[in-house]
């Protein structure tokens, strides 16, 4: 990701923004409290990582033709990523 | 924060609480007993860090802690953790070697310390004390293979609920002051996981949990939801009784 810029420095420290990431297979779970990031570029791999953690978990439904997806958006809610599986019968 | 000594005892805190304890002869306890000092030991200290000698081992009764293996990027994971069934630290005490991971407490309670020089003066002097420790450092063998092929293997929210119902085995409580951050480390995955875990595991009936608390309301979702690890390692570990 490009374009991003940093939060200002207070006390000497810089603060992370914070990602929130939905998980979502025909219903979302939600995530309240989010996840301080260096950057969005961070954001967007932990999403990959959730991904690959909880894809398994979906075995079921992905079988059965459904899909399943990881999005991440920042504190004003507006979309940083999103990463999803479909699963597809030839 | 450096672990305190705490005046208070209660039955709970009893050294037989501790199942190692409980296990040792009569003339083991005698001979140790003099050197035990109750401590609180809070969330997040490190009794023992990776590469250092063990001083002081831990028996705990209301603590848990964790052998925590980091890397250089940052990241950690739980290799085993060690409750009332056990003793901080055993296999490199034993082995009079540098411990192998950082020795961190995970949930907040209290452990009776024990200089690591006294018990393997006294270790030296009764053959039965050093049976049992070789037959806990047994079980511990077999706990962490169990732990890496299940780590490897098994989704998080039955490894979750395997690991939420071995914590109140061994530390008798019910309610654990974790964040999701915490429980992120103990197992090994991201945040955003242990959240989709935890939320299955509540609408279960498992477990109630709102921010900075765990509390384990029926062990019966649980069980039903955790991997078979839980009971495989109840059947395989030895007695220490």
């Amino acid at each position: 990701m490009t374009g991003f810029n940093p939060e200002p420095i207070v006390d000497g420290a810089v603060l992370m923004p914070r990602y929130f990431f939905r998980l979502s297979n025909g219903e979302t779970l939600v995530d309240h409290d989010g996840e301080e990031l260096a950057d969005h570029d961070a954001a967007c791999g932990v999403a990959v990582e959730v991904f690959a953690e909880t894809l398994s978990s979906r075995r079921e439904s992905l079988v059965a033709g459904g899909h399943y997806q990881v999005l991440v958006t920042d504190s004003d809610d507006a979309e940083v990523y999103s990463i999803t599986a479909h699963g597809r019968r030839g | 924060m450096a672990a305190g000594v705490d005046a208070m005892t209660s039955n709970e805190d009893d050294p037989e609480v501790n199942q190692l304890w409980a296990a040792m002869a009569a003339d083991d306890k005698a001979a140790l007993r003099p050197f035990l000092i109750r401590r609180y030991l809070p969330q997040g200290d490190v009794v023992t860090r990776t590469g250092h000698d063990v001083e002081t081992v831990y028996l705990p009764t209301t603590a848990d802690l964790a052998n925590v293996v980091r890397f250089t990027d940052g990241r950690s994971g739980m290799g085993s953790n060690v409750g009332r069934e056990g003793v901080t630290g055993l296999a490199a005490f034993l082995a009079n070697e540098p411990c192998g991971w950082d020795v961190e407490v995970q949930v907040a309670g209290h452990a009776w310390a024990l200089p690591a020089a006294r018990l393997r003066h006294r270790v030296h002097e009764s053959p039965p004390l050093l049976q049992l420790l070789m037959t806990l450092t047994h079980n511990n063998q077999i706990e962490a293979a169990q732990n890496a092929v299940c780590n490897a293997l098994h989704m998080v929210t039955p490894r979750l609920a395997r690991w939420l119902l071995t914590i109140q085995d061994r530390t008798g409580r019910s309610d654990f002051d974790l964040t999701q951050e915490d429980l992120a480390t103990i197992m090994s995955v991201r945040r955003t996981t242990v959240n989709a875990s935890w939320q299955e595991l509540g609408r279960m009936g498992g477990i109630k949990a709102r921010r900075g608390v765990v509390k384990i309301v029926s062990r019966e979702p649980l069980e039903r939801a955790c991997c078979q690890c839980y009971g495989e390692l109840r059947r395989r570990m030895a007695n220490l009784g």
